[in-house]
This record gives C-alpha cells, sequence and structure tokens, in this order.
C-alpha cells in the first residue's frame, strides 16, 4: 500500500519538482499529481520507475510514519525565507526523513539522557543570558569554559547529526520532541568547529526558549545571546576581555573554543571595549582576510549518539549493514554514505572489532 | 672586531651536535606556556613581556639541565643564563626576537651593549655571541621561528634556523578527562542477557 504523503515527501528530498519527476520517469504530470494526492493508484510498473528515478526502494514509499512541519523555531527565519521554495522543501523532506530513520533507528535502544531540555520563559529568567546561566546550573555545568559542547547536547538526549542542509544561508536546524521523535539538531557541513559549538549553543536556546510560544522577531537575537552567556559566562569572562586585542582574542579562543569574532562581540556586548574600538578590530579581522577562515584551529565535538547506535544494532543485535540500510530504506551505498559505514564482512562475529562509524546523515 | 667574530660555518659546526636540543626547548618552553593560558584564562592578557619571562625561565632551565648533563659550561649571571662553547670562543644566550629581523630587546645596560657590539674578550680572545631566539606569530598562538643568530650592533650578520617551528606547532595534549555522550543501550533481553554474561 502506497502512502502518496511519503510519494511526495521522497520526491521533494531529491530536490525535484513534480514535473521533473513526471519527466524523469515518463509519467504524465496530471498523473503524478493525482498519485501524490491519493486520487489515482500507483501500479507497481509505475512505483518502479519512480522509485529507481529517486533511488528509493519500494518499501519506502509505502511508510506511514508521521510528517510533522518544524513548529515556531526551527526553520523560517528570515535568511531562511530567502531560499527557493524547492530547496526549502527538499531540506523540510530531509530532515522528516532523517527524524524517520532516527527513529527506526532507535527502536530497541535507549539513549540514557542525564538531564531534560527545559522549557523556560526568558522573562522570568530576566532575559535569554539568565536562562543560559539557569540551564548550565540545572545541568550542573562546571564553571569555565565547556569542554565540549556537543556532548553536553547529546547528554540532554538531543540527537545531533552533521548533513548537507543545501545552502550556507542555514548553519542548523533544531526541532523539538514530538510523538516518538527525539528532539534533533542538524548541523549544516562546511562549518568551523568554532562555529559549530556557536550554532549548537544556539539551537539549544531555540528548543529552551521558542519550543513552546510563537517566536518572537527576535528570537535569533535571544538565541545569540543565550548562546553567548552559555558558552562565556559574563561572570567568569568579563575580567579577561578588558582591553581586548586580537592577540588575545586569539589565546581566549583556545581557552574558551569560540570564534574570535564572538569573543570581541562579546567584550562590546559586556561593555569592556567601546563602539569605536569593536568596530576598529572588526575592521583589522576584515582586512586579514579572517572573515571566513579565522586563525587558531580548535579541536571539532563529535556527535556520539547516531554512532553508538548503529554501533549496538551491527553488535549486539546481529544486523548487518545491508539489514540496517533496508531499515531506513536507503539503498547501502547510500547508507554507508550517509552513516560512513564501511562494508563488513558477509559473517561476522559479535564484538568483532569494526571500522569506525560517524554519523553523516 | 667584527672580523673577529666566528664565522657560520663555524659557529653551525659547534652547535650541530645540539640543535635539535636547543630546537626542543624553544618549542617546549613554547608549549608550556600555552598550556599554562589553557590553565589559567587570563595569563592570556599578561603584556608580552611577562610571556616572554615564562617563556624565558622554562628555557633557560631545559637548556642548563641539558648543558650540565653534557658536561657544558653553563653560567647564570643574575637570572641570565650563558652557555659556552668551545673553551668559551661562543657563548649562547636566549631570547625573544622582536620581528623576523630577528633584532632583540631589553634594557640597554653597558653589559647588554657590549655583548651587541661583540666587545667582550676572554684572555685578549674575540667572544663571538649568539642568541638563540624565538619568535611568536602575530597572535601569539604558535611559533613563526626559531633560530641562532649572529648580530652586530644590533643588526643580525648571519643565522642559523633551528627549523622548531617547522618541525611541529606546539601540539596542545588532549585532556584525558573529556567528557562523552550519553549511554547508549539495548532494550532487547537477549542483548542484555549477552551484556550479562560478557561481564
Amino acid at each position: 500500500m502506497i502512502n502518496p504523503q511519503m510519494l511526495t515527501l521522497l520526491r521533494e528530498s531529491r530536490g525535484l519538482s513534480g514535473a521533473k519527476l513526471a519527466e524523469l520517469s515518463q509519467i504524465p504530470q496530471p498523473t503524478l499529481s493525482k498519485m501524490e494526492n491519493g486520487l489515482a493508484p500507483l501500479d507497481p510498473a509505475r512505483l518502479m520507475q519512480i522509485a529507481e528515478v529517486l533511488d528509493y526502494p519500494i518499501e519506502a514509499f509505502a511508510w506511514t510514519d508521521p510528517v510533522y512541519g518544524f513548529g515556531h523555531a526551527a526553520f523560517y527565519h528570515r535568511k531562511q525565507q530567502a531560499l527557493p521554495q524547492t530547496t526549502l522543501r527538499k531540506i523540510q523532506a530531509n530532515v522528516n526523513l532523517t527524524r524517520i530513520r532516527l527513529e527506526r533507528l532507535l527502536r530497541s535502544i535507549v539513549v540514557d539522557a542525564e538531564y531534560p531540555v527545559p522549557v523556560l520563559d526568558g522573562v522570568e529568567f530576566g532575559g535569554p543570558a539568565g536562562a543560559a546561566r539557569a540551564v548550565r546550573a540545572q545541568w550542573r555545568i562546571p564553571m569555565g569554559p565547556i569542554e565540549d559542547m556537543m556532548a553536553v547536547i547529546e547528554r540532554a538526549g538531543i540527537i545531533v547529526v552533521r548533513t548537507s542542509l543545501e545552502s550556507p544561508k542555514i548553519s542548523a536546524i533544531s526541532i523539538d520532541a514530538i510523538g516518538t521523535y527525539p528532539p534533533l539538531i542538524l548541523l549544516n557541513t562546511g562549518m568551523s568547529a568554532d562555529r559549530e559549538r556557536f550554532t549548537l549553543a544556539h539551537e539549544l536556546a531555540h528548543l529552551v526558549l521558542h519550543s513552546a510560544v510563537a517566536a518572537p522577531d527576535e528570537a535569533e537575537d535571544e538565541a545569540n545571546s543565550f548562546a553567548s552567556e552559555f558558552l562565556m559566562p559574563a561572570a567568569e569572562i568579563r575580567v579577561q576581555l578588558k582591553g581586548i586585542t586580537l592577540e588575545r582574542a586569539a589565546q581566549l579562543k583556545r581557552v574558551w573554543k569560540v570564534a574570535m569574532s564572538a569573543i570581541i562581540r562579546r567584550a562590546r556586548d559586556l561593555g569592556t571595549i567601546d563602539e569605536t574600538r569593536y568596530r576598529s578590530l572588526n575592521v583589522s579581522i576584515s582586512q586579514k582576510g579572517w572573515r571566513k577562515v579565522e586563525p587558531v584551529e580548535i579541536p571539532r565535538d563529535e556527535p556520539s549518539i547516531v554512532t553508538a547506535l548503529v554501533d549496538v544494532h551491527l553488535r549486539e543485535h546481529g544486523y548487518t549493514v545491508e539489514e540496517l540500510a533496508q531499515v531506513v530504506a536507503l539503498s547501502s551505498a547510500e547508507f554507508g554514505a550517509r552513516f560512513d559505514v564501511a562494508p563488513l564482512p558477509p559473517k561476522r562475529e559479535v564484538g568483532a572489532s569494526r571500522s569506525h562509524l560517524r554519523a553523516v546523515l | 672586531m667584527i672580523d673577529e667574530l666566528m664565522t657560520e660555518d663555524e659557529a653551525a659546526e659547534l652547535i650541530a651536535p645540539h640543535r635539535a636540543a636547543l630546537a626542543s626547548f624553544l618549542l617546549t618552553g613554547w608549549a608550556d606556556w600555552i598550556k599554562l593560558v589553557e590553565q589559567n584564562p587570563m595569563l592570556a592578557t599578561v603584556r608580552n613581556t611577562t610571556r616572554a619571562n615564562v617563556v624565558y625561565d622554562r628555557v633557560t632551565e631545559l637548556a642548563e639541565a641539558y648543558f650540565d648533563a653534557e658536561g657544558i659550561t653553563t653560567t647564570r649571571s643574575k637570572q641570565f643564563l650563558a652557555v659556552t662553547l668551545a673553551d668559551g670562543r661562543l657563548i649562547l644566550r636566549f631570547k625573544k626576537f622582536k620581528g623576523r629581523s630577528m633584532r632583540t630587546s631589553g634594557i640597554p645596560t653597558a653589559q647588554r651593549l657590549e655583548i651587541e657590539a661583540q666587545q667582550v674578550e676572554l684572555d685578549g680572545m674575540a667572544v663571538t655571541h649568539l642568541t638563540v631566539g624565538y619568535l611568536p606569530d602575530d597572535l601569539g598562538v604558535e611559533l613563526d621561528l626559531t633560530a641562532v643568530v649572529c648580530s652586530f650592533n644590533g643588526r643580525p650578520l648571519w643565522s642559523i634556523d633551528l627549523d622548531a617551528a617547522e618541525t611541529g606547532s606546539v601540539v596542545v595534549p588532549v585532556k584525558s578527562t573529556k567528557p562523552v555522550g550519553p549511554t547508549v543501550r539495548s532494550t532487547r533481553p537477549a542483548a542484555r542477557k549477552e551484556e550479562a554474561e560478557g561481564q
């Protein structure tokens, strides 16, 4: 039994319009449109044609998993509204498919979250910075720099995956838990390690502050304010920012694992430098070509949950890579590429050593 | 005096057995400084002279231990270390360079001026003073260059590259206490049984 909604979702996930898929699969577009609306049956022959064009196993078209919108915070801020509709639909479809795949991979597996993701009203905490301090306290994060932002996020049960979000305009998409789907952050690929950390804190802000209420116009500013305080608590970093120079910003980047530009902005926001000095430092950064690539590399925080759950299926549940690919309705090749899993020998002993797994959904 | 100074080839030959060690002192001294900053972020905001003092103390501590073990004379005048080679004809000292010109800075004491002018003599024999130095990059994050330099009136005559900056940038060791993500476990009875049996 084919699910028309899934047909649309799978088409959009490949970035194809209805007209393009009709052309590639040699099915009249009105017929395809009716199929997607459940007004015309999809016979096996045509299903095969479509599945081949979209490079999905035919089982995927029968999925009945719920498809959700992204709620208040996840998707629709001004930068993203500048993207073409086809791109937005492709992203939305892939986010939904990622959630569905993760939900399937999470069956028979539990993630032992150490603390919940609180939903806070920023006003009650005196603003986003106050909410950030509250989350740090609730999660028992020790004073000082956050050693591994990815681990902090994942210990709250939030699943993080890196994936191409089609445009550098989008750093990440966060989606709160709904139904059987866990909270999820999709990080765009191609970001520096320090920018990833700030982005994670920014997305955490959306989950904490903007899940339950309609995101205000200033939601992005609020999320940045939250992220700055979460990664660089004012009470601890203020004294280190006095008279900030580029050299000191570079040293502090190593310590706080935040971009030099973010540290300098923090100095301005906390009043340790004035606007003139802030602009001057930014001009220097631009002149040195550091807007795109900053000096001083920091170690990249790596997600672990998806890697671990694939590992449980392979080691403990006795699945092969091919079987897992079937579970999430991907070809073995695409599963391997998305999960960075090397094909295993057909016969395998439980506990046998295996190549490193890394989720790149 | 300039024609009485040791030549680059002669100095290079004397330094050759110790070249790797000299490079490692500079690299280790700098790496230790970076580690200190990691442990105490406030150090990131100290003056460059403070940083130079910390690095100097570490570099000379290592150098002194090394040359003492090699049976090579080292002397401390106040806190400054000098290493004497070739029966006193060559003296090494340790400094931070001001820039890529490999000049150094300091209080212009009579002794410093004498050394810069290479006017020191020992029993009527000219003594060549060389500076084992390092230059941090613009941001004070890594070393830009390391070299042994022979200067005359403050200007470098020749230099021997120590290649410490190229042999490896400062690698800050990864802390073993790095936090990890949550536990991900199977809820299947069979898997749990296997797990229990494996313990």
